[in-house]
Protein backbone atom coordinates (compact mmCIF):
# COMPACT_ATOMS: atom_id res chain seq x y z
CA UNK A 1 0.00 0.00 0.00
CA UNK A 2 3.01 2.30 0.74
CA UNK A 3 4.37 1.58 -2.37
CA UNK A 4 1.06 2.37 -4.20
CA UNK A 5 1.22 5.81 -2.36
CA UNK A 6 4.81 6.68 -3.36
CA UNK A 7 4.25 5.61 -6.75
CA UNK A 8 1.16 7.66 -6.99
CA UNK A 9 2.71 10.82 -5.74
CA UNK A 10 5.45 10.35 -8.59
CA UNK A 11 2.45 10.01 -11.14
CA UNK A 12 0.99 13.62 -11.15
CA UNK A 13 4.66 14.65 -12.79
CA UNK A 14 3.68 14.16 -16.42
CA UNK A 15 0.65 16.49 -15.70
CA UNK A 16 3.47 19.29 -15.36
CA UNK A 17 4.40 18.82 -19.38
CA UNK A 18 1.05 19.40 -20.02
CA UNK A 19 0.57 22.01 -17.86
CA UNK A 20 0.93 25.67 -19.57
CA UNK A 21 -1.47 23.99 -22.45
CA UNK A 22 -4.22 23.04 -19.75
CA UNK A 23 -3.80 26.57 -17.87
CA UNK A 24 -4.54 28.60 -20.62
CA UNK A 25 -7.22 26.18 -22.11
CA UNK A 26 -8.98 26.53 -18.72
CA UNK A 27 -8.56 30.12 -19.16
CA UNK A 28 -10.26 30.72 -22.40
CA UNK A 29 -12.95 28.36 -21.17
CA UNK A 30 -14.18 30.30 -18.70
CA UNK A 31 -14.36 33.54 -20.58
CA UNK A 32 -16.31 31.20 -23.40
CA UNK A 33 -18.48 28.43 -21.31
CA UNK A 34 -20.15 27.19 -24.35
CA UNK A 35 -17.46 26.71 -26.73
CA UNK A 36 -16.00 25.14 -23.29
CA UNK A 37 -18.88 22.87 -23.34
CA UNK A 38 -18.75 21.83 -26.89
CA UNK A 39 -15.04 20.91 -26.65
CA UNK A 40 -15.47 19.65 -23.50
CA UNK A 41 -14.97 16.07 -25.31
CA UNK A 42 -11.99 16.91 -27.00
CA UNK A 43 -10.37 18.12 -23.73
CA UNK A 44 -11.15 15.09 -21.84
CA UNK A 45 -9.42 12.92 -23.98
CA UNK A 46 -6.36 14.89 -23.37
CA UNK A 47 -6.65 14.65 -19.43
CA UNK A 48 -7.65 11.43 -19.34
CA UNK A 49 -4.46 9.84 -21.34
CA UNK A 50 -2.21 10.53 -17.91
CA UNK A 51 -5.14 8.62 -16.05
CA UNK A 52 -4.65 5.73 -17.80
CA UNK A 53 -1.41 5.16 -16.85
CA UNK A 54 -2.67 5.13 -13.28
CA UNK A 55 -5.54 2.83 -13.59
CA UNK A 56 -3.82 -0.27 -14.55
CA UNK A 57 -1.70 0.16 -11.24
CA UNK A 58 -4.64 0.07 -9.38
CA UNK A 59 -6.26 -2.57 -11.58
CA UNK A 60 -5.81 -5.17 -9.17
CA UNK A 61 -7.17 -3.29 -6.28
CA UNK A 62 -10.63 -4.10 -5.16
CA UNK A 63 -12.00 -0.68 -4.18
CA UNK A 64 -11.13 1.01 -7.26
CA UNK A 65 -13.55 4.24 -7.21
CA UNK A 66 -12.54 4.92 -3.89
CA UNK A 67 -8.80 4.62 -4.27
CA UNK A 68 -9.36 6.48 -7.67
CA UNK A 69 -11.53 9.38 -6.10
CA UNK A 70 -8.59 9.81 -2.83
CA UNK A 71 -5.53 9.50 -5.44
CA UNK A 72 -7.52 12.56 -7.35
CA UNK A 73 -7.35 14.16 -3.90
CA UNK A 74 -4.18 13.31 -3.39
CA UNK A 75 -2.94 14.72 -6.37
CA UNK A 76 -5.33 17.64 -5.92
CA UNK A 77 -3.31 18.84 -2.91
CA UNK A 78 -0.26 17.74 -4.35
CA UNK A 79 0.22 19.13 -7.57
CA UNK A 80 -1.23 22.62 -8.79
CA UNK A 81 -2.27 20.90 -12.41
CA UNK A 82 -4.72 18.97 -11.33
CA UNK A 83 -6.68 21.41 -9.39
CA UNK A 84 -7.49 23.70 -12.97
CA UNK A 85 -9.10 20.65 -14.16
CA UNK A 86 -11.27 19.59 -11.59
CA UNK A 87 -12.01 23.68 -11.23
CA UNK A 88 -13.13 24.29 -14.70
CA UNK A 89 -14.84 21.05 -14.32
CA UNK A 90 -16.87 22.00 -11.32
CA UNK A 91 -17.36 25.34 -13.23
CA UNK A 92 -18.96 23.61 -15.77
CA UNK A 93 -21.10 22.01 -14.06
CA UNK A 94 -22.46 25.35 -12.63
CA UNK A 95 -22.52 27.39 -15.70
CA UNK A 96 -25.06 24.90 -17.12
CA UNK A 97 -26.82 24.93 -13.93
CA UNK A 98 -27.79 28.57 -14.07
CA UNK A 99 -28.95 27.86 -17.77
CA UNK A 100 -31.26 25.38 -16.41
CA UNK A 101 -29.17 23.33 -19.16
CA UNK A 102 -29.18 19.70 -16.76
CA UNK A 103 -29.84 17.63 -20.22
CA UNK A 104 -26.05 19.80 -21.97
CA UNK A 105 -24.48 18.47 -18.95
CA UNK A 106 -25.54 14.70 -18.91
CA UNK A 107 -25.05 14.77 -22.59
CA UNK A 108 -21.55 16.00 -22.04
CA UNK A 109 -20.85 13.43 -20.03
CA UNK A 110 -22.28 11.06 -22.22
CA UNK A 111 -20.02 12.51 -25.08
CA UNK A 112 -17.18 11.93 -23.24
CA UNK A 113 -17.27 8.62 -21.64
CA UNK A 114 -18.93 7.84 -25.74
CA UNK A 115 -15.75 9.45 -27.35
CA UNK A 116 -13.09 8.30 -25.36
CA UNK A 117 -13.12 4.09 -25.78
CA UNK A 118 -9.62 4.04 -26.66
CA UNK A 119 -8.66 4.98 -23.41
CA UNK A 120 -9.33 2.94 -20.25
CA UNK A 121 -12.50 2.87 -20.03
CA UNK A 122 -13.39 1.69 -16.95
CA UNK A 123 -11.28 4.34 -15.38
CA UNK A 124 -13.06 6.85 -16.93
CA UNK A 125 -16.57 6.09 -16.00
CA UNK A 126 -15.30 5.81 -12.35
CA UNK A 127 -14.00 8.92 -12.58
CA UNK A 128 -16.96 10.16 -14.15
CA UNK A 129 -19.42 8.53 -11.41
CA UNK A 130 -17.09 9.61 -8.34
CA UNK A 131 -16.43 12.72 -9.47
CA UNK A 132 -19.49 13.61 -11.13
CA UNK A 133 -21.88 11.98 -8.47
CA UNK A 134 -19.73 13.84 -5.60
CA UNK A 135 -19.19 16.76 -7.02
CA UNK A 136 -21.90 17.30 -9.64
CA UNK A 137 -24.91 16.44 -7.19
CA UNK A 138 -23.83 18.47 -4.30
CA UNK A 139 -23.20 22.06 -6.97
CA UNK A 140 -27.01 20.64 -8.28
CA UNK A 141 -27.78 21.25 -4.56
CA UNK A 142 -25.92 24.42 -3.84
CA UNK A 143 -27.20 26.07 -6.77
CA UNK A 144 -30.78 25.17 -6.47
CA UNK A 145 -30.96 26.33 -2.58
CA UNK A 146 -30.33 29.69 -3.15
CA UNK A 147 -33.02 30.02 -5.80
CA UNK A 148 -35.72 28.37 -4.08
CA UNK A 149 -36.71 28.90 -0.57
CA UNK A 150 -38.12 25.11 -0.06
CA UNK A 151 -35.07 23.09 0.56
CA UNK A 152 -35.54 20.39 -1.41
CA UNK A 153 -33.25 18.06 -2.68
CA UNK A 154 -33.67 17.67 -6.46
CA UNK A 155 -32.06 15.00 -7.81
CA UNK A 156 -30.69 14.46 -11.57
CA UNK A 157 -32.76 14.14 -14.22
CA UNK A 158 -36.26 15.42 -12.35
CA UNK A 159 -38.28 18.66 -12.83
CA UNK A 160 -37.33 21.95 -11.08
CA UNK A 161 -39.96 24.02 -11.80
CA UNK A 162 -41.50 25.93 -8.62
CA UNK A 163 -44.89 23.29 -9.07
CA UNK A 164 -43.53 20.26 -9.75
CA UNK A 165 -40.82 20.85 -6.43
CA UNK A 166 -44.13 21.60 -4.26
CA UNK A 167 -45.49 18.54 -5.25
CA UNK A 168 -42.63 16.61 -4.68
CA UNK A 169 -42.71 18.09 -1.09
CA UNK A 170 -46.72 17.47 -0.60
CA UNK A 171 -46.12 14.38 -1.45
CA UNK A 172 -43.14 13.43 1.08
CA UNK A 173 -45.23 15.10 4.13
CA UNK A 174 -47.88 12.66 3.14
CA UNK A 175 -45.81 9.68 2.40
CA UNK A 176 -43.98 10.78 5.79
CA UNK A 177 -47.59 10.22 7.82
CA UNK A 178 -48.40 7.47 5.59
CA UNK A 179 -45.34 5.68 7.23
CA UNK A 180 -46.64 6.71 10.49
CA UNK A 181 -49.83 5.22 10.30
CA UNK A 182 -48.12 1.83 8.85
CA UNK A 183 -46.53 1.37 12.17
CA UNK A 184 -49.08 1.88 14.36
CA UNK A 185 -52.12 -0.08 12.16
CA UNK A 186 -51.57 -3.07 11.82
CA UNK A 187 -50.92 -5.41 8.75
CA UNK A 188 -49.39 -3.22 6.36
CA UNK A 189 -46.75 -3.74 4.53
CA UNK A 190 -44.25 -1.36 2.99
CA UNK A 191 -45.32 -2.36 -0.56
CA UNK A 192 -48.71 -1.34 -0.11
CA UNK A 193 -49.84 1.60 -2.15
CA UNK A 194 -51.77 5.11 -0.91
CA UNK A 195 -55.38 3.42 -1.65
CA UNK A 196 -54.53 -0.56 0.31
CA UNK A 197 -53.33 1.63 2.84
CA UNK A 198 -56.08 3.48 3.55
CA UNK A 199 -58.00 0.70 3.46
CA UNK A 200 -56.43 -1.26 5.92
CA UNK A 201 -56.57 2.75 8.26
CA UNK A 202 -60.64 2.56 7.65
CA UNK A 203 -61.06 -0.89 8.75
CA UNK A 204 -58.88 -0.87 11.70
CA UNK A 205 -60.47 2.51 12.91
CA UNK A 206 -64.11 1.37 12.15
CA UNK A 207 -63.03 -2.02 14.53
CA UNK A 208 -61.52 0.11 16.99
CA UNK A 209 -64.86 1.90 17.31
CA UNK A 210 -66.74 -1.06 17.14
CA UNK A 211 -64.71 -2.60 19.90
CA UNK A 212 -65.23 0.72 22.19
CA UNK A 213 -68.80 0.48 21.66
CA UNK A 214 -69.53 -3.37 22.82
CA UNK A 215 -67.07 -2.57 25.67
CA UNK A 216 -69.58 0.17 26.85
CA UNK A 217 -72.08 -2.36 26.51
CA UNK A 218 -70.15 -4.14 28.92
CA UNK A 219 -69.29 -1.80 30.96
CA UNK A 220 -72.58 -0.49 31.63
CA UNK A 221 -73.63 -4.30 32.34
CA UNK A 222 -70.76 -4.60 35.05
CA UNK A 223 -71.50 -1.13 36.30
CA UNK A 224 -74.88 -2.11 37.47
CA UNK A 225 -73.96 -4.60 39.86
CA UNK A 226 -71.84 -2.73 41.70
CA UNK A 227 -72.20 -0.44 44.60
CA UNK A 228 -70.80 2.44 43.56
CA UNK A 229 -71.40 4.74 47.17
CA UNK A 230 -69.33 2.37 49.18
CA UNK A 231 -66.64 3.65 46.21
CA UNK A 232 -64.71 6.38 47.70
CA UNK A 233 -61.28 5.15 47.36
CA UNK A 234 -61.98 2.95 44.60
CA UNK A 235 -59.49 4.58 42.38
CA UNK A 236 -56.25 3.40 45.20
CA UNK A 237 -57.89 -0.22 45.09
CA UNK A 238 -57.48 -0.24 41.55
CA UNK A 239 -54.22 1.06 41.28
CA UNK A 240 -53.35 -0.75 43.91
CA UNK A 241 -54.48 -4.06 42.80
CA UNK A 242 -52.89 -3.75 39.29
CA UNK A 243 -49.51 -2.93 40.92
CA UNK A 244 -49.80 -5.86 43.26
CA UNK A 245 -50.66 -7.79 40.55
CA UNK A 246 -47.54 -6.56 38.56
CA UNK A 247 -45.36 -7.57 40.76
CA UNK A 248 -46.48 -11.48 41.43
CA UNK A 249 -46.22 -11.41 37.95
CA UNK A 250 -42.58 -10.57 37.86
CA UNK A 251 -41.64 -12.12 40.58
CA UNK A 252 -43.29 -15.63 38.97
CA UNK A 253 -41.19 -14.48 35.83
CA UNK A 254 -38.04 -14.32 37.99
CA UNK A 255 -38.72 -17.57 39.39
CA UNK A 256 -39.37 -19.32 36.41
CA UNK A 257 -43.05 -20.38 36.76
CA UNK A 258 -43.52 -18.95 32.74
CA UNK A 259 -45.99 -21.64 31.98
CA UNK A 260 -48.93 -23.16 33.22
CA UNK A 261 -47.41 -23.16 36.77
CA UNK A 262 -47.20 -19.38 36.81
CA UNK A 263 -50.96 -18.72 36.03
CA UNK A 264 -52.23 -21.17 38.15
CA UNK A 265 -50.13 -19.39 40.90
CA UNK A 266 -51.57 -16.30 39.33
CA UNK A 267 -54.94 -17.51 39.90
CA UNK A 268 -54.57 -18.07 43.25
CA UNK A 269 -52.95 -15.00 44.26
CA UNK A 270 -55.86 -13.33 42.47
CA UNK A 271 -58.64 -14.99 44.28
CA UNK A 272 -56.99 -13.59 47.55
CA UNK A 273 -57.13 -10.16 46.34
CA UNK A 274 -56.38 -7.02 48.19
CA UNK A 275 -57.80 -7.36 51.66
CA UNK B 1 -49.05 9.69 19.38
CA UNK B 2 -46.66 8.71 21.59
CA UNK B 3 -48.41 9.90 24.98
CA UNK B 4 -51.15 7.46 24.43
CA UNK B 5 -48.96 4.52 24.91
CA UNK B 6 -47.67 5.83 28.06
CA UNK B 7 -49.07 4.07 31.28
CA UNK B 8 -49.30 7.82 32.67
CA UNK B 9 -51.94 8.69 30.50
CA UNK B 10 -53.64 5.24 30.99
CA UNK B 11 -53.79 5.79 34.52
CA UNK B 12 -55.23 9.46 34.16
CA UNK B 13 -57.70 8.28 31.37
CA UNK B 14 -58.91 5.12 33.36
CA UNK B 15 -59.37 7.38 36.85
CA UNK B 16 -61.05 10.42 35.37
CA UNK B 17 -63.55 7.50 33.69
CA UNK B 18 -64.79 5.85 36.55
CA UNK B 19 -64.76 9.09 38.44
CA UNK B 20 -67.37 9.96 35.76
CA UNK B 21 -69.06 6.73 36.18
CA UNK B 22 -69.30 7.18 38.95
CA UNK B 23 -71.04 10.37 39.01
CA UNK B 24 -73.15 9.08 36.93
CA UNK B 25 -74.31 6.20 38.14
CA UNK B 26 -74.57 8.61 41.35
CA UNK B 27 -76.81 11.25 39.88
CA UNK B 28 -78.86 9.22 37.47
CA UNK B 29 -79.85 5.40 38.10
CA UNK B 30 -79.83 4.20 34.43
CA UNK B 31 -77.31 4.32 32.76
CA UNK B 32 -77.75 3.04 28.65
CA UNK B 33 -74.23 1.95 27.35
CA UNK B 34 -74.98 5.52 24.34
CA UNK B 35 -74.48 7.16 27.50
CA UNK B 36 -71.36 5.60 28.84
CA UNK B 37 -70.10 5.38 25.41
CA UNK B 38 -70.38 9.52 25.62
CA UNK B 39 -69.38 10.09 28.51
CA UNK B 40 -66.24 7.56 27.90
CA UNK B 41 -65.55 9.59 24.27
CA UNK B 42 -65.76 13.12 26.12
CA UNK B 43 -63.41 12.22 29.39
CA UNK B 44 -60.89 10.80 26.24
CA UNK B 45 -60.89 14.21 24.45
CA UNK B 46 -60.35 16.22 28.05
CA UNK B 47 -57.79 14.02 28.12
CA UNK B 48 -56.43 15.10 24.78
CA UNK B 49 -56.17 18.62 26.28
CA UNK B 50 -57.51 20.21 23.11
CA UNK B 51 -54.21 20.11 20.80
CA UNK B 52 -55.91 18.08 18.13
CA UNK B 53 -58.93 18.65 16.15
CA UNK B 54 -61.30 15.24 16.99
CA UNK B 55 -61.22 16.10 20.51
CA UNK B 56 -62.29 19.57 20.51
CA UNK B 57 -64.95 18.00 17.87
CA UNK B 58 -66.35 15.51 20.60
CA UNK B 59 -66.51 18.28 22.81
CA UNK B 60 -67.84 20.73 21.08
CA UNK B 61 -70.98 18.91 19.93
CA UNK B 62 -71.52 15.81 22.16
CA UNK B 63 -75.41 16.67 22.63
CA UNK B 64 -76.92 16.09 19.28
CA UNK B 65 -78.37 12.60 18.22
CA UNK B 66 -75.95 12.50 15.54
CA UNK B 67 -77.04 9.02 13.68
CA UNK B 68 -80.63 10.94 12.66
CA UNK B 69 -78.64 13.49 11.01
CA UNK B 70 -76.10 11.14 9.14
CA UNK B 71 -79.09 9.14 7.74
CA UNK B 72 -81.04 12.34 6.62
CA UNK B 73 -77.41 13.06 4.49
CA UNK B 74 -77.06 10.29 2.68
CA UNK B 75 -81.07 10.29 1.19
CA UNK B 76 -80.05 13.41 -0.56
CA UNK B 77 -77.07 12.44 -1.48
CA UNK B 78 -78.73 9.43 -3.03
CA UNK B 79 -81.27 11.33 -4.48
CA UNK B 80 -78.81 13.64 -6.66
CA UNK B 81 -76.91 10.88 -8.33
CA UNK B 82 -80.18 9.70 -10.03
CA UNK B 83 -81.46 12.53 -11.34
CA UNK B 84 -77.74 13.29 -13.19
CA UNK B 85 -77.81 11.85 -16.65
CA UNK B 86 -75.49 8.64 -16.82
CA UNK B 87 -73.11 10.56 -19.18
CA UNK B 88 -70.11 10.53 -17.10
CA UNK B 89 -67.98 7.10 -17.48
CA UNK B 90 -67.52 4.70 -15.17
CA UNK B 91 -63.43 5.35 -15.45
CA UNK B 92 -64.28 8.82 -13.98
CA UNK B 93 -66.03 7.51 -10.78
CA UNK B 94 -63.42 5.18 -10.20
CA UNK B 95 -60.64 7.21 -11.23
CA UNK B 96 -60.49 9.21 -7.50
CA UNK B 97 -60.28 5.75 -5.78
CA UNK B 98 -58.03 7.08 -3.03
CA UNK B 99 -60.37 10.08 -2.71
CA UNK B 100 -63.36 8.41 -2.05
CA UNK B 101 -61.42 6.42 0.72
CA UNK B 102 -59.71 9.64 2.38
CA UNK B 103 -64.12 10.69 2.13
CA UNK B 104 -64.94 7.51 4.68
CA UNK B 105 -61.73 8.37 6.89
CA UNK B 106 -63.18 11.82 7.22
CA UNK B 107 -66.84 10.25 7.58
CA UNK B 108 -64.83 8.30 10.53
CA UNK B 109 -62.57 10.47 12.44
CA UNK B 110 -64.74 13.29 14.01
CA UNK B 111 -64.38 16.70 13.19
CA UNK B 112 -62.39 15.67 9.97
CA UNK B 113 -65.05 16.65 7.44
CA UNK B 114 -63.11 19.37 5.22
CA UNK B 115 -59.39 18.57 6.48
CA UNK B 116 -56.79 17.87 3.60
CA UNK B 117 -55.40 14.82 3.27
CA UNK B 118 -52.10 15.57 5.03
CA UNK B 119 -53.66 16.61 7.81
CA UNK B 120 -56.34 13.82 8.08
CA UNK B 121 -53.60 11.40 8.00
CA UNK B 122 -51.85 13.37 11.13
CA UNK B 123 -55.46 13.27 12.74
CA UNK B 124 -55.94 9.90 12.19
CA UNK B 125 -52.39 8.57 13.69
CA UNK B 126 -53.47 10.72 16.84
CA UNK B 127 -56.81 9.33 16.75
CA UNK B 128 -56.54 5.47 16.42
CA UNK B 129 -53.58 5.70 19.46
CA UNK B 130 -56.20 7.54 21.35
CA UNK B 131 -59.21 4.98 20.43
CA UNK B 132 -56.46 1.56 21.51
CA UNK B 133 -55.99 3.52 24.65
CA UNK B 134 -59.64 3.47 25.32
CA UNK B 135 -59.96 0.43 25.08
CA UNK B 136 -57.01 -0.87 26.88
CA UNK B 137 -58.67 1.68 29.91
CA UNK B 138 -62.39 0.17 29.52
CA UNK B 139 -61.02 -3.61 29.49
CA UNK B 140 -59.03 -3.07 32.71
CA UNK B 141 -62.35 -0.97 33.93
CA UNK B 142 -64.81 -3.93 32.96
CA UNK B 143 -62.39 -6.07 34.45
CA UNK B 144 -61.70 -4.63 37.74
CA UNK B 145 -65.72 -4.40 38.08
CA UNK B 146 -66.99 -7.51 37.04
CA UNK B 147 -63.89 -9.15 39.25
CA UNK B 148 -64.85 -7.22 42.90
CA UNK B 149 -68.54 -8.26 41.84
CA UNK B 150 -67.62 -11.82 41.65
CA UNK B 151 -65.08 -11.27 44.68
CA UNK B 152 -67.13 -10.40 47.68
CA UNK B 153 -69.06 -13.40 48.39
CA UNK B 154 -65.47 -15.61 47.43
CA UNK B 155 -62.98 -13.18 49.85
CA UNK B 156 -65.45 -14.26 53.01
CA UNK B 157 -65.06 -18.11 51.89
CA UNK B 158 -61.18 -17.89 50.94
CA UNK B 159 -60.61 -16.45 54.52
CA UNK B 160 -62.31 -18.82 56.10
CA UNK B 161 -61.15 -21.79 54.22
CA UNK B 162 -57.54 -20.99 55.39
CA UNK B 163 -57.88 -20.06 58.66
Amino acid sequence: MADFSEQSYRQPFPFLDIDPTMESLTQFAELNPQSFILDNSAFNFQTFFPLSINDSLFSNQASQGETMSGFIHNSNQSSVSAQPIFSAKTEVEEISNKRKALDILESSSGNSSSSSPQVSETGIKRRNNSGRGKRAKSNEKEMEKPKELVHVRARRGQATDSHSLAERVRRGKINERLRCLQDIVPGCYKTMGMALMLDEIINYVQSLQNQVEFLSMKLTAASTYYDFNSESDAMERMQRRKAEEAKELERLMREGYVGIGGVACFHSSSTYGPL
Amino acid sequence: MKRWTTKREHQIYSSKLFQALCRSRRTSSSTSAKELHQTADRVLAITAKGTTRWSRAILAAPLTASTNMKKHKKAKVTVHTRLRKPVVNREKRKLPVVERKLRALRRLVPGCRKLSCNNLLEETSDYIAALEMQVRAMTAITEFLSRGEAQVPTDRLGSIGNM
